[in-house]
């Protein structure tokens, strides 16, 4: 029953992601301009953009996945629909859950689809196309999750946009750390598959303690 | 069990807990400038790293309290989550200026000291790179329980943060380890193992100083804290009768 | 008196920041102390002003 009640959530969730005007491409569009905005202040020279290619497309994927996380949950604090949620016998652990599992869906796993062709922008080579999406989704379900644990602790806070950054950034260091590692590897053809391991690890992590540190925040904002 | 009864009672706390502040503050101060003494007349340069050795006696105390305050808010907060100590959240509140203070004092005698012997002034080393976020993480906490607007919410927000905080640091402790041994550059510095008793004796002086120092203030700010409370309720007490 | 050598400037910037910062962390307290004070004493002045003890 509580599945049940957590898959109405996620479908809900989905739905009004996809219908909803912006929710999804403003972050996409956020990934695809600070990639692209990137070579005009390093400059063009190919080298240097492979060098640093990899590094500038994680750093934009993070913050990319902070930037749609201040209405995560405070759209539906301020609307209510929390409270009903609350009051309907669904735990708000399985709320949460379902929220960012439906957010990372409508939105995390596109900035995954493009990763790859910033990547060739930025000069990485085609052949790890496949990697960098693969690295970039699991990558991103790290960033999202975590990210949720931030815009439930801020949901209660008008304009917690730079709060949700300061208070998540510090979790993001893991997979900051091995996702890059990941797409270095896959760019030099050297090893990617154990940092992704790691990420994925991250990753776990993070779906794992999410969302009862979410739900706990959540608790106190409603009441 | 007598120590948990005065401290679960913000008036016994009240009652109690003055002179505890100014005796725990004074002999913070006191042992500060003892083993300041001790470090800075006392005690023989090193033999490999010569006067800039001394550096040491107050830049690895402030390491020590930047990790020990975590520790201890981390505490409370799990004490205000699990049993709703109304005192448990003052005192996670009320140490986390000091949190930050020393976590701060501690990355720039670091830089300081990295300058002479590594020959820069900031090196993305794995312990230096950790303490780093660790201040973040007291910025992000202090500025949570700025941020909302009522101590409710917010004690238990920050509460929140706090463990989330307290669960991720050793992850991202190896993480960045990970990080920096992947990405090793040469450093002129080797451990310092071989310090002598003597050598490290005014490094646990001030250690015990900058700790009862930490103690004293983190009382005085719960008292200031609870004042404040007070006040703020007998004003809304006022307001509320016309 | 003292004779560090050429790492003189080092441990006396370093001496010098730890002595500012907690310099500064005691008189901020002690500042807030005296603030808490002051405002418990405010609002029971205006309370009595308006003639109701507690």
């Amino acid at each position: 029953m509580m599945v049940s009640g957590a898959g109405a959530v996620f479908v809900r969730e989905l739905k009004q992601a996809w219908s909803g005007g912006g929710g999804v491409s403003l972050p996409l569009g956020f990934f695809a301009g600070a990639c692209s905005l990137t070579p005009l202040s390093l400059g063009p020279e190919a080298d240097l953009l492979r060098a640093a290619g990899p590094g500038v497309l994680w750093i934009a994927l993070a913050l990319s996945s902070l930037l749609p996380m201040e209405r995560l949950f405070q759209a539906d604090l301020e609307d209510g629909t929390l409270d009903a949620y609350a009051g309907s016998g669904v735990a708000l652990e399985w709320v949460a859950a379902a929220k960012t599992a439906a957010h990372w869906v409508s939105t995390g796993l596109p900035l995954a689809l493009i990763a790859p062709v910033l990547w060739i922008m930025l000069q990485g080579p085609v052949s790890s196309m496949f990697q960098v999406a693969l690295v970039s989704s699991i990558g991103s379900a790290a960033f999202f999750f975590f990210g949720a644990i931030g815009a439930a602790l801020t949901a209660g806070v008008r304009r917690g946009g730079l709060l949700i950054t300061l208070v998540a950034l510090p979790l993001y260091c893991p997979a900051m750390i091995f996702g890059s590692a990941a797409l270095y590897g896959a760019a030099s053809g050297g090893d990617w598959t154990s940092p992704l391991m790691l990420t994925s690890a991250a990753a776990l992590f993070a779906i794992a303690c999410s969302p009862f540190a979410a739900a706990s925040a959540l608790r106190a904002a409603i009441d | 069990m007598a120590i948990m009864t005065v401290f679960a009672n913000p008036h016994r706390f009240m009652s109690v807990s003055q002179p505890f502040a100014w005796i725990f503050s004074l002999a913070g101060v006191a042992l500060i400038f003892a083993g300041v003494y001790m470090g800075l007349f006392l005690a023989p340069a090193d033999a490999r790293q010569g006067d800039a050795a001394r550096i040491m006696f107050v830049h690895v105390p402030s390491a020590w309290l930047s990790m020990f305050a975590f520790a201890f808010m981390a505490g409370a907060s799990l004490v205000s989550l699990v049993w709703r100590h109304a005192l448990a959240d003052v005192a996670a509140k009320s140490a986390a200026p000091f949190g930050a203070a020393f976590t701060a004092l501690c990355l720039t005698t670091g830089s300081i000291w990295g300058y002479p012997i590594w020959g820069t002034w900031w090196e993305w080393d794995g312990r230096m790179t950790s303490v780093l976020i660790l201040f973040f993480i007291y910025l992000g906490y202090i500025a949570l329980w700025q941020a909302m607007d009522t101590p409710q919410k917010a004690s238990r927000a920050a509460a929140v943060l706090c463990l989330v905080g307290a669960v991720n640091l050793p992850i991202i402790k190896f993480s960045v380890e990970w990080w920096n041994t992947l990405h090793q550059t040469a450093t002129f510095f080797t451990g310092d193992n071989n310090a002598t008793y003597g050598f490290k004796a005014p490094m646990y002086v001030v250690a015990l100083g900058y700790l009862a120092l930490f103690g004293g203030l983190t009382l005085f700010n719960m008292r200031a804290e609870i004042l404040l409370t007070r006040a703020e309720m007998r004003l809304q007490r006022r307001l509320a009768l016309g | 008196m003292f004779d560090y050598d050429k790492y003189a400037p080092y441990v006396f910037w370093s001496y010098g920041i730890a002595a500012v910062v907690l310099t500064g962390v005691v008189v901020w307290t002690f500042l807030r102390v005296r603030a808490a004070h002051r405002a418990l004493k405010d609002a029971d002045d205006e309370i009595v002003g308006k003639g109701r003890e507690e």
